[in-house]
């Protein structure tokens, strides 16, 4: 700091001013007497903002007292927000120091108020208060110009696949159109002021009009904010159905693509005002447009061996037309300590869905003996309103709750259409469902406490209630000719959860806790058909879980962390009606009493970090699920009844991974992993039943390296493969997996100026699935050209 | 993403980091990539520990501590950055000088599942299956369905500190979450007892294809009175069926997620 400074201190007190003025001639290069030489006009300088109390600011205040989550609300990024910011009235009164907060507070006499906090041990130099207190004195000019400034960067990006094989395999796995496209895949423009707010524009956008991602958003402090964008996004299925080897003809495919896009767009509007809450209404559009596959597959049949054999491997499709309206008010604000959050919506929504499906039951005919259109329609308005509080009641103690109302209003129609194509049977219509309605009301009531007042202790509670009812019915033609008879369910459900955490800390070098969750569901259904069937079941159902888990770091490169779960899960039923035309306990549910469910897990993980450069984590998952069910003895099969073991799955998955910057130009990641399953359900003989077991294995490596200041070398490279392959194919459609999907990628990219960058990039894709006879296979390649622009400026 | 690009682009003197992070990162990418890179750092910052992040940030904190994340967390442990805010957001020392500025200052994952899948490598590897939600992609992210720092790592519903069952899945599968007349018991367990939701081996996201999916609750019994190997479900004979495919692929329970016509889920 260079340049006499001599203070003017209107309202200061005499021996203030001379304190400053010796400490300022004890620190900086001036003669307190200087004044003394020359007139009183002559000697007053005015301090100089930039140079003398920015940098003050800067050293002392800034951390706390950005723009960013200022403390109190106070910011000292501008003269506006200086003299006006602050949860606690005014910091800086003008022209007098002696009334300014901020001065009284990085003076420091009372320690209570003392800024910047005791334990920043950062306190402002006395010399820098006597700066402070004159830059007030004399009308706290701030001469510094907001600070504006643009930004832009675009990234174009054209790509070029070539594929062999199944395509639409192809497309649903990587979930691209598999063509030659050309889109700016990621743009950015961003002006930012600090007075006027910041405004941002970015997203993407391809030459492909169903791929698109834009997004804007205003900011004004002190105001609120704007947002909005629209974004969609199409995904694709495989047109293949199932296979099934003892066949002559395979693959069966649809004769049209399966694509449905994905659109979302929204505005939301956020008021913002110091001292007031914060009001929000937002609006969000969804939607599904388009075909995917079904797993219900036609039926086609064929002589085998001398045998006639029909399976279920025709493919099959749905039309999706769904979407839904949201509008969402929403207030938050601090009452009394307590932070208080409503928020009320409702949901328009509409879903129309039309399923199609053919079947051919003669050996050997390809073509549609039989297809089946189902068209499902079904809206529903759905109101929610959610309150929500919390509380540091004391520093211990910490609380929370909420409660949350939603109704729900639905109806709609089902119709079923089974045609002939070629004539071989009749055409007609059924099951038909007319006047379906809907009525759910539900109420959920949540509270949580978090205290530790005991050393090492933290304890969190929580509790949740809820209630649903639910009503439905309408009316069903079950069959063509058939009567048209009423139908009705009604649902009800009490669930209650409650969970504790416990966490102790004062083991050394350790974390350790303990948590319990447990949940009550009591309901009962009822079901009725007029003309034939009538349910009521209870239920009673307790779910135990606990939860142990353990963190040791006992030095700076190694941390273990140990995890395990066991839970309980038990289902009792009381089956106070069950009549299906007739015949008494038919089928479900009456022939379960009972089911239980038991999981034990373990998870473990250890992160060594040997050097700064190294960094690696191998983890390992054990996994192991019982399932018992007790049911009814029944004459007609046979049917003993009895406690019975109906499934075990186990499950062991282990993995690693490293990253290793071996130098600064050169970066290496890789992970692995590895799991085996294997469920095994109580077959009883059923030699169509068999295990699902085997194994998976994925690995991924990259390396990043600099060739040059200006040139990146990228190499990547990873693999999957599993073998589910299942050997019932004399009795059923095997459903098991045997694939082995590979990709390899490498790209170049390099700066050809301080705002461009080019990257050219190939990829390799290989698919391999020969239990699905290799229809699903195929390989391909892809090129990508990549060029990024980035300008900014200021001004 | 694109504004992880003006944040990182051209921050950092090595060009490794400055054209790494421009044109390697998930959503620019748009095609799945090959290799997860660990989140990019501020190369320079050191870590802080959360008590300094809780100054600023204090209604994520005073929750975090009692999430699946943050109750490992404690200040003294050897490993820094192992536990608590730095785990995922890297070294905080530039954040905090900053006096809280993003830019170029620490790493904020948002929408990048690059930091939670540096350590969920199962996870990662589930992401890379033949089906799987488009994470990688860059079409969904992480956070739409879970909250890393709450009570709940799944995604509280509209506010509530716990979350309610199949919310987040209702947020995009709008047909299937929706109620029906006659329900699947299984959907009041959640889309998860049937679904893998990061990603599986099998088509729809199943954790099985076959009828051990459905056995294991579905018990079928012993049942002398029938000959042959019949499987009996419900007491009904379900060899003929069965032979066609699994209970939904061979046409018949096609209505898996619920019905409004038929208490069987036939149609």
């Amino acid at each position: 700091m260079n340049g006499n400074v001599v203070i003017n201190i209107p309202g200061a007190s005499a021996w203030t001013r001379a304190l400053s003025i010796a400490i300022l001639a004890l620190t900086q290069d001036v003669s307190p007497f200087v004044g003394n030489a020359r007139s009183q006009e002559e000697a007053v300088e005015t301090i100089d903002f930039r140079s003398q109390v920015a940098p003050i600011f800067e050293a002392h205040c800034l951390k706390c007292h950005g723009d960013i989550r200022p403390k109190g609300d106070f910011r000292l990024t501008g003269r506006e927000a200086a003299l006006t910011s602050g949860a606690y009235g005014k910091n800086i009164v003008v022209g007098d120091a002696d009334e300014s907060f901020l001065v009284e507070a990085i003076e420091r006499e009372d320690e209570d108020i003392a800024m910047p906090p005791e334990e920043e041990n950062n306190p402002v130099p006395p010399e820098s208060v006597a700066i402070i207190r004159a830059w007030i004195d004399q009308g706290a000019v701030w001469d510094e110009e907001p600070t504006r400034r643009a930004e832009f960067s675009m990234q174009s990006r054209w790509r070029l696949y070539s594929i062999n094989g199944n395509e639409s395999k192809f497309r649903e796995t990587l979930n691209v159109a598999g063509d030659g496209a050309f889109g700016v895949t990621d743009f950015g423009f961003l002006v930012d002021t600090s007075d006027r707010g910041t405004l941002e524009v970015g997203g993407s956008v391809w030459d492909d009009p169903n791929r698109y991602d834009v997004e804007l958003t205003y900011n004004r402090r002190d105001l609120g904010y704007l947002r909005a964008g629209a974004s969609n996004f199409r995904t694709y299925d495989n047109l293949l159905g199932e296979v099934y080897g003892p066949f002559d003809l395979q693959g069966f495919t649809l004769g049209r693509a399966l694509e449905r896009d994905h659109q979302r767009a929204f505005v939301d509007i956020g008021i913002q005002v110091p001292d007031l809450p914060e009001f929000t209404i937002g609006y969000d559009y969804f939607g599904v447009d388009g075909a995917k596959s079904l797993l219900e597959y036609g039926t086609y049949a064929e002589t085998v061996d001398g045998d006639f054999v029909s399976r279920a491997i025709r493919p099959s499709y749905k039309l999706q037309d769904h979407e839904r309206h949201r509008l969402e008010l929403g207030v938050k604000g601090t009452l009394g300590g307590v932070l208080i959050e409503d928020s009320a919506q409702i949901n328009w929504v509409d879903l129309d869905s039309f399923r199609v499906s053919d079947s051919s039951f003669s050996p050997g005919v390809v073509e549609a003996e039989q297809s089946t259109e189902i068209r499902d329609r079904f809206d529903y308005r759905q109101t929610a309103n959610t309150i929500r509080f919390e509380k540091q009641a004391k520093p211990w103690l910490f609380v929370s709750g909420g409660h949350l109302y939603s109704n729900l209003n639905g109806q709609g129609t089902f119709s079923q259409t089974t045609l002939s194509p070629t004539g071989a049977f009749g055409a007609f219509e059924g099951p038909i469902g007319q006047s379906l309605t809907l009525d759910q009301h539900s109420q959920v009531m949540n509270a949580n406490a978090s205290f530790g007042p005991w050393e090492g202790w933290t304890l969190t509670s929580g509790f949740q209630g809820e209630w649903l009812r639910q009503l439905g019915q309408g009316v069903v033609i079950n069959f063509p000719g058939g009567p048209a008879e009423a139908s009705r369910s009604r649902y009800e459900e009490f669930r209650a959860q409650e969970k504790i955490l416990a966490r102790y800390t004062k083991l050394k070098d350790s974390v350790v806790y303990f948590e319990g969750n447990f949940i009550q569901e009591g309901g009962e259904q009822r079901e009725s058909l007029e003309n034939g069937l009538f349910r009521i079941t209870d239920s009673d159902n307790l779910t135990r879980e606990a939860v142990a888990g353990f963190e040791y770091s006992p030095r700076r490169w190694v941390s273990l962390n140990i995890k395990g779960r066991h839970r309980q899960r038990r289902n009792d039923y009381d089956h106070l009606a069950d009549t299906s035309f007739g015949a008494p306990d038919d089928g479900y549910p009456a022939y379960i009493l009972d089911r239980d469910e038991r999981l034990d897990e373990i998870k473990t993980r250890l992160s060594l970090r040997p050097h700064r450069q190294i960094k690696t984590t191998v983890s390992y998952q054990y996994e192991d699920r019982d399932y018992e069910n007790t049911t009814v003895a029944d004459s007609f099969t046979g049917s003993p009844g009895g406690e019975l073991r109906t499934a075990d799955q186990r499950a062991h998955v282990a993995g690693a991974s490293i990253s290793y910057n071996p130098i600064p130009r050169l970066s290496l990641h890789s992970y692995a992993t590895y799991w085996n399953s294997r469920i095994r359900t109580e077959d009883q003989g059923a030699l169509a039943v068999v295990p699902f077991k085997g194994d998976v294995y994925s690995v991924s490596s990259g390396l990043t390296y600099s060739l040059d200041k200006k040139s990146d070398l990228t190499l990547s490279y990873a693999i999957s493969e599993a073998d589910y392959g299942q050997s019932n194919v004399d009795y059923t459609v095997p459903a098991g997996t045997e694939f082995r999907w590979s990709r390899l990628r490498s790209r170049v990219n390099r700066r050809f100026s301080k705002n461009v960058i080019a990257g050219l990039e190939y990829a390799y894709y290989d698919y391999e699935d020969p239990a699905a006879l290799s229809l699903s296979d195929f390989d391909g390649h892809g090129v990508f050209v990549t060029m990024e622009w980035r300008m900014s400026a200021s001004y | 993403m694109w504004r992880q690009i003006l944040e990182f682009g051209g921050r950092f003197g090595s060009p490794l980091w400055t054209l790494s992070a421009c044109l390697f990162c998930a959503s620019c990418a748009v095609e799945q990539r090959a290799a997860i890179e660990t989140p990019e750092t501020v190369i320079s910052a050191d870590f802080v520990g959360n008590s300094e992040c809780a100054t600023c940030h204090q209604e994520i904190e005073r929750q975090f501590e009692d999430s699946p994340h943050g109750r490992f967390h404690k200040p003294e442990l050897h490993m820094a950055g192992s536990t608590g805010c730095e785990s995922c957001h890297g070294p905080g020392s530039a954040h905090v000088a900053s006096g809280g500025q993003v830019q170029g200052q620490i790493y904020n994952p948002g929408r990048d599942p690059q930091s939670c899948l540096d350590c969920h490598i199962y996870e990662q590897a589930q992401f890379r299956l033949p089906h799987h939600h488009p994470v990688i992609e860059g079409q969904m992210n992480c956070v739409d369905c879970h909250d890393p720092h709450g009570m709940e790592i799944f995604k509280p519903s509209t506010g509530l500190a716990m979350a309610r069952r199949n919310q987040q899945c209702a947020q995009c599968h709008l047909e299937h979450s929706r109620p029906f007349i006659f329900e699947h018991e299984a959907m009041r367990e959640g889309c998860v007892t049937c679904h893998d939701q990061h990603g599986s081996i099998n088509d729809k996201m199943l954790r099985q294809p076959d009828f051990n999916l459905c056995l294991r609750c579905h018990a079928q019994v012993a049942a002398f009175a029938v000959p042959g190997d019949d499987i009996v479900i419900g007491n009904v004979p379900h060899a003929a069926f069965i032979s066609q495919g699994t209970c939904w692929t061979a046409g018949c329970h096609t209505a898996v997620h619920g019905s409004n016509v038929n208490p069987k889920l036939l149609q």
